[in-house]
């Protein structure tokens, strides 16, 4: 009895609330790293051993590590660190997986055939071992941990990109324009990409947040960014050595990856239902970490 | 067997032997010279020219894969660089902690995750539903290394009924050895129950409207019966195809919290064996890591032949 | 006393625009033996009612009205003891039997359920009460059905897994919802069949739901005409299909496809069935109906006698039974 069931306008509000809170707290992160770039209360590279492992004050807002430096102005400049990968990385996920889920679905056959085949496998190297590898390889660095998570978003575009081209391709407007002549690149340009583009940026926007969590712990690993410079991951790896001394350390940095996963994820699940409230039944399959 | 499961297990075969291509093209070609990555461009001339031999370098490549692969498949894994000693050895001393880590952190997760989706369906737009929408929104977003250094935080430094790392060995006792893999296992599973207790909500929300769930009831099953008979099998197949998702991510998970915890496991050892430069080990292991993945997607397959009987080997 | 009395009954979901009232005081009585065909268009409310009797209506509705077998009410049962009617004293067939068979378990599984549930039979004792049931339905080597899984059976066989564990409990009423709708029409006669012959074989009474006349002439004694969640007209059936005496009825019949009448168009009632959440506050099919006066539009008619036990619900039955024809070309 179909008919009959009612929209839920509690969870309709609750949507919107998840879009809403998703981008403030999203927004709340990029300014912080927008305004490190200008201005932090203090140097987040001075040492200031006289004053290590301060508790949280009106001069440190958050405290100070063992080498004296301002908590507060660490986590600024972390975000910075933090959205920078996550925009490259899903970056070149987006640019390489999308091109070849576009390609396999305007091509079929062999080509489909093979890309999937290859994303197939890809699925066996998480993040973190495709990370493994390459430092093991290049050495540890920020940028190697970028191309990790960025290999690593590859197939998940690719399937994803793929999976909603197909669908595209079965609809009459595309047997139109095929009827009219024109080729496979073109209706991918005009008519295919225009279409996905949503489910896309959705994608995206998990896929950023996934992208801070994998960073996070490939620099707790010390396989990602490097000292001096400060990154979320890092500071808990050092927060952990005083975990007796200064529990308030391990404290900040985790709750930046917190508030800005659980701002980018919502503001993705926000996005989906506003665009199209019957992706939500897809959303979860292509949920890997 | 079934046209599913033969088609599954070639599929299998070829993801595994897929993976040990990439591996080897990437920790044996890449790097140039393996010899060069191991020692550095600094090395003496005289260590170099043994380790290349040692390497078996000067075979050909595709010499050097197959050996690599008949190797592994007899259980010579070759000999670590840094330890001298078997690759096997090594590995086998440490699955023993990662393996029943993994099992044990997947065994919570499923019990949690069915549980909290199961109550939450059930509850649909109650507060045990929003209870469980928001602990699952919050604990998607948890780093679990965070997490697990908050668990040492209040369990180990303030009521102090954890030691806050390390292993004792199975020597020591089942008990000892299964309560240092606790809080480990407890940190994997909660980000990972997050996840799937959202699955299987959303799976029974879907299940419950099902035509077959209104003929159950008028045969005149409770409503908890109707749950248990025909609602639960019916809302795992999707379920399962995300617990399969999830074990990739469960397993690369471990191997941050070894590192936080400081258990002897797989991920410890690969992380140790990249710091020491022994790229022997770093490719049997990533290897190992790789091959775990995909037994267990393979394993899943099976579930589904077990749960759905329309895929399933009882089909003529 | 009937052994089954439906008083009034009236279901309402609520709905932003205010409650929509899928059924308005519907009242019928059966007894035992008998059977009885409720038709009309989709959205009538003649599935609602069918739930309504099951108490399977989705959460949150409101249902009024009593409902009265064997002289107990089962709007004062509770869960467990509703739970207990469902499938023993009444049970019901629904329309497709594609998707009403839980798929991943086996045929037999599934009809075995109410046997050991309400006659408390043990497993043993209920396998071969349900090898002899598949057997009265139709389902020739009962073994080889026993083990099938839904997804290996046709659309008919299906159907007829169905109506086994329908009657398994021997129940008093019978409630098939078109039940040959989604079947293909070779195999709708055999269903018809199957379900008239269980229901003559023993004392059961049925309700027949469907909008194909036809089904419902050659199957029930009695039919009721439902129009926008009312009945509009109700009576032996042999007297309502040759009286017509509502102008829906009339319409009903217009809309059918007879053999012999050559190919010309068929005739449709115009418009539409009106929203629920928004009746309007005369005679419900008053906006589509051709004989419509003023006083149609403002006043609610009431039932009517037309003739012995049959009556309808029409300010303008003199009119009706008067014109020869009704409804338009299209």
């Amino acid at each position: 009895m179909n008919a009959f069931r009612q929209p839920n306008f509690l969870a309709l509000a609750l949507r919107r609330g998840n879009f809403l809170l998703g981008g403030v707290l999203a927004g709340l992160v990029a300014l912080l790293a927008l305004v490190s770039l200008a201005w932090t209360p203090h140097s987040a590279y001075e040492l200031d051993i006289a004053n290590k492992l301060n508790p949280p004050s009106p001069t440190h807002w958050l405290g100070t590590d063992h080498f004296g430096r301002d908590v507060a102005s660490m986590i600024m400049v972390g975000a910075r660190n933090s959205l920078l990968v996550g925009f490259v990385a899903v970056g070149t996920g987006l640019a390489v997986g999308v091109f070849l889920g576009l390609w396999a679905s305007a091509r079929r056959g062999w080509v489909e055939e093979l890309i999937m085949r290859f994303s197939d496998f890809a699925f066996a190297f998480p993040a973190i071992l495709s990370a493994i590898m390459i430092t093991a390889i290049l050495g540890p660095g920020a940028v190697n941990s970028i191309l990790a998570i960025g290999i690593f978003n590859v197939p998940v575009f690719a399937r994803v990109t793929r999976g909603s081209a197909n669908a595209i391709w079965a609809r009459e407007f595309v047997l139109a324009a095929r009827a009219a002549g024109k080729g496979h690149a073109r209706i991918t340009l005009e008519h295919v990409l225009p279409n996905i583009l949503g489910v896309v940026v959705v994608q995206a926007t998990i896929f950023f947040a996934i992208a801070i969590l994998a960073e996070a712990a490939l620099s707790y690993l010390g396989l990602g960014t490097q000292p001096p410079h400060p990154s979320w991951g890092r500071m808990l790896n050092e927060a952990q050595t005083f975990l007796h001394l200064s529990p308030h350390l391990v404290l900040f940095p985790g709750l930046a990856v917190v508030i800005s996963v659980l701002g980018f994820n919502m503001l993705g699940d926000g996005l989906r239902d506003l665009l199209d409230p019957r992706l939500s039944r897809t959303r979860l399959a292509g949920y890997p970490r | 067997m079934s046209v599913f499961l033969a088609k599954r297990f070639a599929i299998f075969v070829a993801t595994l032997l897929g993976a040990s291509v990439v591996v080897f093209l990437a920790l044996e070609i890449l790097p140039g010279d393996p010899a060069y990555a191991i020692l550095g461009a600094d090395a003496e001339p005289s260590a170099y020219e043994a380790l290349h031999r040692e390497l078996g370098l000067d075979r050909p490549a595709v010499d050097r894969y197959l050996g690599w692969l008949g190797g592994i498949l007899t259980g010579d894994f070759g000999v670590s660089y840094t330890y001298s000693v078997p690759v096997f050895e090594l590995v086998v001393e440490r699955l023993a902690l990662t393996v029943p880590l993994a099992v044990l952190a997947m065994a919570l997760t499923v019990v949690a995750a069915i549980g909290l989706g199961l109550h939450a369906a059930t509850h649909h737009n109650k507060i045990g539903d929003w209870g469980v929408m928001a602990f699952s929104q919050l604990g998607i977003a948890l780093p679990n290394f965070w997490f697990g250094i908050l668990l040492i935080l209040f369990f180990s430094v303030y009521l102090g009924w954890f030691s806050s790392g390390g292993f004792p060995g199975w020597g020591a006792g089942t008990w000892p050895a299964l309560k240092s893999l606790l809080l480990p296992a407890i940190a994997l599973a909660t980000v990972q129950t997050a996840i799937l207790a959202r699955v299987m909500r959303s799976s029974v929300l879907e299940t419950i409207r099902e035509d077959y769930v209104r003929t159950a009831r008028a045969k005149g099953l409770t409503r908890r019966a109707t749950l248990w008979r025909h609602v639960l099998r019916n809302a795992l197949i999707p379920v399962v195809t995300v617990m399969g998702l999830q074990f990739a991510n469960l397993l690369a998970g471990t191997i941050v919290i070894e590192n936080v915890f400081f258990l002897p496991g797989l991920g410890r050892l690969v992380f140790q064996a990249i710091a020491n430069r022994d790229l022997v080990v770093v490719k049997d292991v990533v290897l190992i890591l790789a091959a775990m993945v995909v037994v267990v997607n393979f394993i899943v397959d099976l579930a589904y032949a077990a749960i759905d009987p329309r895929l399933g080997a009882r089909d003529a | 006393m009937s052994m089954l009395e439906v008083d009034r009954l009236t279901v309402a979901f609520p709905a932003p625009a205010g409650p929509e009232r899928a059924v308005r005081d519907v009242s019928f009585e059966l007894e035992r033996g008998e059977t009885l065909g409720i038709v009309g268009e989709s959205g009538c409310g003649k599935s609602m009612t069918a739930l309504a009797l099951m108490g399977l209506l989705p959460e949150g509705t409101d249902t009024q009205g009593g409902i009265t077998l064997n002289g107990r009410d089962l709007r004062t049962l509770d869960e467990e003891a509703m739970c207990r009617v469902r499938g023993n004293a009444i049970a019901m067939v629904f329309q497709e039997p594609m998707t009403s068979l839980n798929p991943v378990r086996a045929i037999g599984k599934q009809v075995v359920e109410p046997l050991m549930l309400h006659l408390g039979l043990d497993r043993g004792q209920a396998k071969v009460e349900t090898l002899s049931l598949l057997e009265r339905v139709g389902l020739v080597d009962p073994r080889r059905f026993y083990a099938a899984y839904p997804h290996q059976l046709s659309g008919g066989q299906r159907q007829r897994a169905m109506i086994a564990m329908a009657l398994s409990c021997r129940p008093e009423v019978l409630i098939a919802d078109e039940p040959t709708t989604a079947l293909d029409v070779t195999v709708q006669g055999q269903i018809l069949d199957l379900i008239r012959d269980a229901v003559g074989e023993s004392r059961m009474s049925l309700i027949l739901i469907s909008h194909d006349l036809g089904v419902i002439a050659e199957t029930v004694d009695r039919v009721i005409v439902m129009y926008g969640g009312a009945v509009v007209e109700q009576g032996p059936t042999w007297d309502v299909f040759t009286r017509l005496a509502h102008p829906y009825t009339r319409g009903l019949f217009a809309a059918m496809p007879r053999l012999g009448e050559g190919r010309r168009r068929l005739r449709t009632i115009p418009g539409t069935v009106p929203e629920l959440a928004d009746l309007p506050t005369g005679c419900t099919f008053a906006d589509r109906c051709s004989l419509a006066r003023e006083t149609c539009h403002s006043q609610p008619p009431d039932m009517r006698p037309v003739g012995e036990s049959h009556s309808a619900a029409c300010l303008r039955l003199d009119a009706a039974t008067a014109t020869p024809s009704f409804g338009s070309r299209r």
